[in-house]
């Protein structure tokens, strides 16, 4: 099946060419099903020593270390490391808040073309991709998948959906922690516009999984600066309400207001060992992937 | 709280443009969808009071701003008076002094001139829309612009053709003109009266009368006085010149008495005073070694005339800054000869019993050789001769002891006084006093009715008499006695003499002829009881003396005193001075000279003083009065005028104007003069480096409130900017 033209716009080359030299390194050991670049929690005997153990009744005789044994009459088993592949579940938030873009572009899209591009770099690297998109319950969702085929379907749902209804971010966390089996990586990306606690009770679940949270913390420019002039009137996009006002007035107040809310957010991710990454739609997304795949690499190869 | 410029108030109107942007900006809204609602009303329902109260501020101070400029613009005024003008335009008189001591010099300008530029500035202060009148004014009025006119480059014109007079000051006439205009001039103006002069005291003879007349028009009329003259000024001025010697013959010596006065607050020494004949260099002077400050001193120098007819005299005394008061000059008419026609009342067997005895010899007081030769001839005639006799042929008669005056004289008599004739009564002891108050006093020909005698006609009785008086003299006739070096006139004792009452005489209306007779005067009377010893009036162009008492030493020793010589010389004098009083008038005065026939129609052309031009046509000689009369108008300047009548040769006649004495003293305003003359008028001390412009206009209108306003205004501006910048602040 050939991609549209609207499903291919998901794709930002530039962010895939830097992703692709990058890759995505699970920072912490994930649960593959297969073999593939990313260590396995489960010591196997495959390829790379890692450590000993005392042999106990029903070990694989195979795994004696012979040389040991020979020395100093105990037993013990060889333990090895073993690679693997992991899921990436792409979290996706689908609220209406997500519909705002100062310029042409929404955070909506910027997210869409975060996520495209982030299963296209997980399905380059033989890892499996799940998708969800969110707003006050799981909207779509899309089985996990390790083809690189499947990249096309995964573009047109993204392009196709539409953001209509509020969000319940701590729910949808929630969700994707009980549906999530095997430890991986769960990628969230969204304004983060909703209750707070909810939201690190839902990051506190994931991790109780075992499984690494990324966060991408959409903001357009405008959310950031807030640089409007003259009177206003704020139209919400997730509720009815109505505010007219000043905003140079308020600016001050407001990127306090803004400031608190990312600090705080962002100390809800350093709390559950997740990463936060801000991703200010005005800045080119191959710039921002790529200095966040910059850095995870470098963690990843400590 | 007046305002200048009322139409601007139409502007407060804008007022309403900040509300409405207000109100547009309200309504101007930019919706815009979004997403972060929750911080954005944390922080609106945190700033929203504060917001609306900024708003609310700087709405109030952007109206109070655009208040405050449009009040700027209409320029408001306060005055703290109950005075309101309600309009700004003015109609205007302007009076410009320009009497002779307007004429002073500080070394670069005349006081004329400061006020020249004070009235300029006036003009320029006056409202637009405004009209002024303007006069000059000294001791009359000179409407130049009669009525208030817009015209204002008419008005500087004429203020820069502004030229001194010799005329004296007396501003109240000008006064009242003005006020007249000002009541008559319709319209809803302010009515204003500049009145530009130099404080001379003198100026306002009745200024209490003056403030009077201001506090009464103080509501109508604002009175603005500006005195533009300098500080109290030292002034010499000749304030008199008189001629002591009775008559005015040829070659003979003249005396003339001259008065310099001394304004200056120090004494003056060593004053030059110089006496000159037509112009020619002095023929005589002298100086005054010390004249204490504010007092006058006289002196007597004398000249010749050499040739009969007209001459001039004048004295003179080193310039001052007060030019116009340094000379002063006299016209004089040289006679070769007098003649006298003494009618003799009785029939005395010895000349000095006659009557004609000693008053012929105080006339010709020379020794019988030396009779041919002098100027006073005197014919004498009997009492029954006097019809017969023609008085033209005489300078003067003298009636001396004629018991019965025969009527049928008397009308040739009336008519050759009111010709210009001289006559001169002295009642004899016998004179039947009913002939003469009925005869000679009808119609009030004599001066004073005759009553029955006086006194002890025995003049045995030598104590009992009536003397003279012995100072006061003020009668022409008998000043020359003020000086006691003269002799004295006291010394004479009168036993008997024939009160004198002076005849009724009233001033006529202004537009009705003159009565054939002047109004009579004492020449001298007795120093016990003030009855008249001599009077006299003019009669038509003559004049007639009656005496009291005796020309002879039957009830009076008077003839027989030094005195008594003199005394008839300046009858005499008087009498025919009488032909050429009119030589010498007051500057401003009309100049009337009677003429002869011969003259009648003729072209009369007359050269003022310092004219070097040819004399111009003034008009011809004409019938006032049934006589042959030289008249001209135009004598504002002091000094020498020669009047030539075109005959061939032309026959010139030289008269005099003479200035007021009194102008000569500058001694300004004293503090109190000025303190209450600023009760009821708005005095102002000019002084040419401060314009009159803001003063006038705080007068007129009260103080201008447009500065303040402003600074308040830039206040409003800056604190409105500043609060403006700040509230725009993020918060």
């Amino acid at each position: 099946m050939e991609p549209t033209s609207t499903q291919r716009d998901l794709l930002d080359a530039d962010a895939i060419a830097r992703g692709e030299s990058l890759g995505i390194m699970a920072r912490t050991v994930v649960e593959g099903y297969r073999v593939g670049e990313h260590r396995s929690p489960f010591r196997g005997f495959a390829i790379e020593f890692s450590q000993h153990r005392e042999y106990t009744i029903g070990d694989d005789i195979r795994h004696l270390d012979w040389k040991v044994l020979g020395r100093t009459d105990r037993y013990y088993i060889k333990q090895y490391e073993q690679d693997t592949n992991f899921v990436a579940q792409l979290l996706i938030d689908g609220s209406e808040s997500m519909n705002y873009g100062s310029g042409k572009l929404t955070k909506l899209q910027y997210a869409k073309v975060l996520s495209a591009c982030l299963a296209y770099l997980v399905l380059l690297q033989r890892d499996a991709v799940a998708l969800h998109v969110f707003d006050t319950e799981m909207r779509d969702t899309m089985t996990r998948t390790d083809s690189i085929a499947k990249i096309h379907p995964i573009m047109a749902r993204l392009s196709a959906f539409e953001a209509t209804q509020p969000t319940k971010l701590g729910s949808a966390l929630s969700d994707i922690a009980r549906m999530t089996k095997a430890r991986g990586i769960v990628i969230v990306i969204s304004d983060l516009f909703d209750d707070e606690e909810a939201f690190e009770k839902g990051m506190q679940q994931i991790r109780f999984g075992g499984s690494e949270v990324v966060v991408f913390h959409i903001m357009d420019p405008y959310e950031i600066e807030f640089p409007f002039d003259g009177i206003v009137e704020f139209i919400g996009l997730e509720e009815t309400t109505r505010l007219k006002t000043n905003p140079a007035a308020i600016r001050k107040s407001y990127l306090d207001s803004m400031n608190a809310f990312r600090k705080r957010v962002q100390g809800i991710c350093d709390r559950c060992g997740c990463h936060y990454v801000l991703a200010n739609t005005q800045l080119p997304l191959a710039e921002m992937l790529s200095s966040y795949l910059a850095f995870r690499h470098k963690v990843s190869a400590r | 709280m007046t305002f200048l410029n009322i139409g601007a108030l139409f502007g407060l109107a804008a007022i309403g443009i900040p509300i409405i942007i207000h109100l547009l900006n309200k309504f101007q809204v930019k919706e815009v969808k979004w997403a972060a609602m929750r911080f954005l009303r944390e922080s609106v329902e945190k700033n929203q009071r504060r917001l609306q109260m900024e708003d609310i501020l700087l709405l109030l101070l952007r109206c109070l701003l655009i208040a405050l400029l449009i009040l700027v613009l209409a320029r408001p005024t306060y005055q703290s008076g109950t005075k309101t003008t309600g309009s700004h335009q003015v109609a205007a008189v302007i009076i410009l002094d320009n009497s002779y001591s307007m004429g002073l010099t500080n070394g670069i300008q005349t006081s004329l001139q400061r006020g020249q530029a004070a009235a300029e500035q006036i003009l320029a202060a006056f409202p637009t829309g405004s009209s002024s009148a303007l006069f000059f004014a000294a001791d009359g009025v000179k409407p130049v612009v009669a009525q208030p006119t817009f015209d204002f480059n008419l008005l500087r014109e004429k203020i820069r053709q502004a030229k001194l007079t010799d005329r004296a000051t007396d501003l109240s006439n000008a006064l009242q003109l003005a006020v007249t205009t000002l009541q008559k001039h319709e319209g809803g103006e302010s009515k204003e009266i500049y009145l530009i002069t130099d404080g001379q005291a003198n100026g306002w003879p009745s200024l209490d009368q003056l403030e009077k007349q201001l506090g009464e028009i103080q509501k109508q009329i604002t009175v603005h006085v500006v005195l533009v003259g300098d500080a109290a000024e030292s002034n010499l001025g000749v304030t008199g010149l008189r001629l002591e010697s009775g008559l005015t013959p040829v070659n003979q010596p003249l005396r003339c008495s001259i008065e310099v006065l001394n304004g200056s607050e120090s004494e003056a020494r060593d004053v030059r005073v110089s006496l000159m004949v037509d112009d020619q260099p002095a023929v005589d002077e002298t100086i005054i070694d010390s004249i204490p400050a504010g007092t006058s001193r006289s002196v007597a120098l004398f000249a010749k005339l050499r040739t009969e007819g007209y001459h001039t005299i004048t004295a003179k005394i080193p310039h001052d800054r007060l030019p116009a008061d340094d000379q002063r000059t006299l016209a004089v008419r040289a006679i070769r000869e007098v003649k006298v026609l003494l009618v003799d009342g009785t029939t005395a067997t010895t000349p000095s019993q006659a009557d004609d005895f000693f008053v012929r010899n105080a006339l010709v007081p020379v020794a019988p050789a030396d009779v041919a030769q002098y100027y006073i001839k005197t014919t004498t005639v009997g009492a029954s001769a006097l019809s017969g006799t023609s008085f033209d042929d005489y300078d003067a008669v003298f009636l001396l002891g004629v018991d019965q005056i025969d009527p049928t004289a008397v009308p040739k008599l009336v008519n050759y006084v009111a010709q210009g004739g001289g006559l001169v009564v002295f009642p004899g002891p016998a004179a039947n006093i009913d002939s003469y108050n009925q005869e000679l006093g009808r119609d009030g020909f004599l001066p004073a009715k005759i009553g029955p005698y006086k006194g002890d006609t025995n003049s045995n009785q030598k104590d009992k008499f009536f003397s003279l008086q012995t100072k006061d003299y003020d009668h022409p006739i008998a000043t020359l006695w003020n000086d006691s070096s003269a002799g004295t006139l006291a010394t004479a004792h009168f036993y008997a003499y024939y009160p004198l009452t002076l005849t009724p005489w009233t001033a006529p209306a202004p537009d009705a002829p003159n009565p054939p007779g002047g109004q009579p005067r004492v020449v001298l009377h007795f120093a016990q009881n003030d009855d008249p010893v001599a009077v006299e009036h003019t009669w038509g162009s003559g004049r007639v003396i009656l005496f009291a008492s005796t020309p002879t030493i039957d009830w009076n020793d008077l003839p027989v005193h030094q005195a008594f010589v003199p005394l008839m010389q300046r009858v005499l004098g008087s009498l025919v001075e009488r032909q050429d009083e009119g030589l010498n008038i007051r500057v401003g005065q009309k100049f009337s000279y009677t003429v002869s026939n011969d003259f009648l129609h003729k072209d009369v052309s007359v050269s003022v003083p310092g004219q070097t031009d040819p004399a111009r046509v003034v008009g011809q000689v004409t019938l006032v009065n049934s006589l042959p009369v030289v008249q001209f108008d135009d004598t504002d300047e002091s000094g020498a005028y020669k009047a030539s009548i075109a005959t061939d040769p032309p026959t010139v006649i030289y008269f005099a104007a003479q200035s007021d004495p009194s102008e000569s003293n500058l001694t300004p305003f004293s503090a109190e003069q000025l303190k209450s003359l600023g009760d009821v008028a708005d005095v102002i001390k000019w002084n040419p480096d401060v314009s009159l412009t803001p003063k006038l206009t705080s007068a007129r209108v009260g103080k201008e409130l447009w500065l303040p306003l402003l600074i308040a205004a830039l206040v409003i501006a800056t604190l409105e900017t500043f609060m403006a910048q700040n509230f725009t602040k993020s918060k």
